[in-house]
């Protein structure tokens, strides 16, 4: 044990030794934790109005065109912008993307029955766009709903009474508009969203899969560096010593592991902390459940860093490798991008990978709030993992 | 000159003969470009996106309007996108969604046909109680959560406002005088089953789309992963190609080729000019491969010719310049590798391209405007947007200009450098 543990902590002061390792062991992966917890809003100030800009150009002034602009401001998606008729093209691509225009004639058009549009328009067709359409079309549709009910009732009114003039039906309209308006404020069948008690996260918080993304992907690349390492004490013929010395070859590969393993864990470790204390990311209620994935995750990964060392000819041939493999296996995971926006197909086939294992352990912890028992199956999975990379790593090493 | 092209190509074919190169300047970022196109379906035939989506309906109401929620879950229309089970256990189903097997249960409670259908038909005056339909969510599936629960609150929107027009009606010909109250028993039925067959059943107000930049509504409508994460893609690993480029300059220093070649009738400027071009060279062929592989293999639709020629010439140039200006201020090749690779990835993560850049604050996405990533990243959203020449020409102009005020940096620091 002690010559395990001896070698372990000379493999460290040796990757200490050059300073740029800090680089990659904590500096970027902070940067980007940070970068990503701030892009998507997990850092950003209560006081902030994060609300998307849109243009709002009320060419009616009357009131339920400005109904429809209340119905804006109250979104959670958009932030309305009032401009005038001259400064709407200035300003579109500029101040917003996207402009919605209420036509003149929008209220009488829709007192008298008939339908009205408004126009929407933008310079993008990306994500923000299709959010602001959709706000948009729900603020027309809150409008529309209170207008139809009105019409709905004047239209009854009429089939029973026919009204003396055109005032009286006004005003039986502006009734029944102001009776709507205060039912559909509180509608009579609505929706709930909740979730297990257990829950660690708000519901439709994507940045959950982000922060264990992140650290999927920087320790996967961190780890699997044991393969350019190993590579290049085999070039240099370090191992081949070790191996003169009254030192059991498993001992050599064991303190190679532990080595790697502890870098790991202490990356982890300050990933985890610096997230926790600094960003205010919650890693979920169950420190050993989160313990368990992230030891299962890193032996996974130094068994694939031996294997790839077993199979690398040259220092630089592991180098590219370990990115290769570490990029591919933490896009295909999950740790880029959510999988359940990818086809049933493209789940089930990511299953051979150990990122995908990784990011469900991490999920079920940091997300669902599980504990030991909810992660027993992924750290399984994970352990076959690291047993099957040892199991051919080892057979295949060569220390010469 | 004709020294500056040789000393160019014999670095790109240099480049070309690194297997471990061609893996990081092709194969990575080619690989990464099918993986995304498989997630997002970007090979023909099948579709990308959100499928499929896990849903489990308890149906505790069993009435007219519990059956209105079955249906449209279970609607052929939305066959592709749910995949939706009734169940009548309402513990099994939250259980189900808890075990990671549903996205969503939904839950409509019993009771609610006949608490509407009593409202609706005037049998209580003003507001109906409400009555809550359950979404009880994955916590893992937020998107297919979310999806659920759009299509349920359009279903019970539209309960509501039947609901509401039948009682506002009715209470309005109370309240004016037009139905007596003892004819309310015998009127209301008929209004509430006109109001909400006959006369609710069109949206007054409609929403109609103009896309400004230029192409109508064939340039796409949704937010195309593919055709973000594939330039994405092959930027990012543009910066390592020219970042590790600029270490081969030191790497040659080191071995003393570089000193080699200036005892030669070859100057420093000729030299120097030759690697610039060689990178150059190397950056531009790799960002061609790549999205010549995209367009040919994933259908990727980058924009017209005439507008990604120059914007990929351009940040080409600007990231080559970035690559001199690294080479220039290391002092070893370990050192330039390092902080090569830190540099591109920083570059990666502020512009963008390992998210939406849309989705990052503004003041982010005017702050990573220093990298030629934000600028690429911008350009190609709006080529793919529909966009043209004249939508890029911004984002090309500042590459070039970055190009020049980087190189001229890169230029001094070497000066500095080799003149001691």
């Amino acid at each position: 044990m002690r010559k395990i543990l001896a070698m372990a902590w000379n493999d460290v002061k040796i990757e200490f030794s050059d300073r740029s390792t800090i680089l990659f062991f904590l500096i970027l992966p902070i940067v980007f934790t940070t970068i990503i917890g701030v892009g998507l809003g997990g850092v950003s100030s209560q006081e902030q109005d994060n609300r998307i800009a849109l243009l709002v150009l009320d060419g009616d002034g009357g009131d339920l065109a400005a109904r429809f602009v209340a119905a804006l401001s109250a979104s959670q998606v958009v932030r309305p912008v009032a401009v005038t008729a001259s400064e709407a093209d200035a300003a579109l691509g500029k101040q917003a993307d996207t402009l919605v225009a209420v036509p003149a004639g929008f209220s009488a058009l829709l007192a008298g029955g008939e339908p009205a549009t408004v126009m929407l328009r933008r310079t993008t067709n990306d994500t923000n766009a299709l959010a602001v359409e959709q706000a948009v079309r729900t603020a027309a549709a809150s409008v529309g709903d209170v207008v139809a009910v009105a019409l709905a009732s004047v239209g009854e009114a009429e089939a029973l009474r026919p009204f003396a003039d055109a005032p009286a039906r006004a005003a039986y309209f502006g009734r029944s508009l102001a009776s709507a308006d205060e039912m559909l404020r509180r509608p009579p069948v609505t929706t709930k969203l909740t979730a297990a008690p257990t829950t660690n996260v708000e519901i439709g918080d994507a940045f959950s899969h982000s922060s264990a993304g992140q650290m999927v992907t920087w320790v996967m690349i961190t780890l699997l560096g044991a393969a350019e390492v190993l590579v290049n004490e085999r070039l240099g013929g370090t191992l081949r010593r070790l191996l003169v010395t009254p030192t059991q070859r498993a001992t050599i590969i064991a303190g190679k592991v532990v080595g790697r393993l502890g870098m790991g864990l202490v990356q982890m470790a300050l990933l985890i902390g610096f997230g926790a204390f600094v960003l205010g990311v919650s890693w979920g209620r169950s420190p050993i459940a989160l313990i368990m994935v992230v030891v299962a995750f890193a032996l996974t990964s130094v068994a694939f860093g031996i294997m790839l060392a077993a199979f690398a000819r040259t220092r630089s041939q592991a180098g590219w490798l370990a990115v290769f493999f570490s990029m591919l296996m933490g896009a295909l995971g999950g740790a880029w991008w959510p999988l359940e926006v990818t086809p049933p197909v493209y789940q089930s086939v990511v299953r051979i990978f150990p990122t995908t294992w990784a990011m469900r352990g991490f999920l079920d912890v940091i997300v669902r709030g599980q504990g030991v028992s909810g992660v027993y199956a992924e750290v399984l999975v994970l352990l076959g993992f690291a047993v099957v990379f040892f199991a051919i790593g080892i057979r295949r090493f060569r220390f010469e | 000159m004709s020294r500056i092209i040789n000393v160019a190509l014999k670095d790109l074919r240099l480049a070309f003969r690194d297997s471990g190169a061609l893996v990081m300047m092709l194969v990575t970022p080619f690989a990464l470009t099918l993986v995304i196109g498989f997630a997002f379906g970007g090979f023909g035939g099948s579709s990308g996106g959100l499928q499929s989506i896990a849903v489990i309906v308890v149906d505790n109401d069993g009435g007219e309007l519990g059956r209105a929620f079955v249906t449209t879950l279970q609607s052929p229309d939305l066959a592709d996108l749910l995949r939706t089970e009734v169940n009548g256990d309402e513990v099994a189903a939250r259980a189900a969604v808890d075990a990671d097997k549903a996205a969503a249960a939904v839950i409509v409670p019993a009771g609610l046909s006949d608490a509407i259908l009593s409202a609706g038909a005037g049998q209580g005056a003003g507001a109906a109680s409400q009555v809550v339909v359950e979404i009880y969510a994955n916590p893992g599936s937020p998107v297919g959560a979310a999806v659920v629960r759009a299509i349920v609150d359009e279903v019970a929107g539209h309960i509501s406002r039947a609901t509401v027009g039948a009682q506002v009606a009715i209470e309005q010909l109370l309240a004016n005088g037009i139905v007596a109250p003892q004819d309310l028993a015998t009127v209301a039925p008929a209004v509430a089953e006109r109001v909400a067959g006959e006369r609710l059943t069109t949206q007054p107000v409609s929403v109609a789309n103009e896309q400004v930049t230029g192409a109508a509504e064939g340039a796409g409508t949704g937010f195309n992963w593919l055709a973000y994460m594939a330039p994405s893609m092959a930027i990012i690993f543009l910066m390592f190609t020219v970042t590790s480029a600029g270490r081969t300059i030191l790497a040659e220093r080191d071995a003393g080729t570089l000193a080699r070649m200036l005892v030669s009738p070859t100057t420093a400027t000729e030299v120097l000019g030759g690697k610039v071009a060689g990178i150059f060279l190397t950056g531009l062929a790799q960002m061609v491969i790549l999205l010549l592989a995209g367009w040919l293999l994933l259908g990727i639709s980058y924009g017209p010719f005439v507008a990604v020629a120059p914007l990929v010439v351009a940040l080409v140039a600007a990231a080559t310049a970035w690559g001199m200006l690294l080479a220039a201020w290391t002092r070893t090749p370990a050192q330039a590798g390092s902080l090569g690779a830190a540099m591109s990835l920083t570059f990666a993560a502020l512009a963008g391209n390992f998210m939406p850049r849309q989705v990052l604050p503004p003041w982010l996405r005017t702050a990573s405007l220093f990298t030629p990533n934000a600028w690429g990243l911008e350009a190609f959203t709006s080529l793919a947007s529909g966009g043209g020449l004249a939508d890029v020409t911004t984002a090309i102009w500042a590459l070039l200009v970055m190009a020049v005020i980087v190189f001229g940096a890169a230029t001094l620091v070497f000066r500095r450098q080799y003149s001691r």
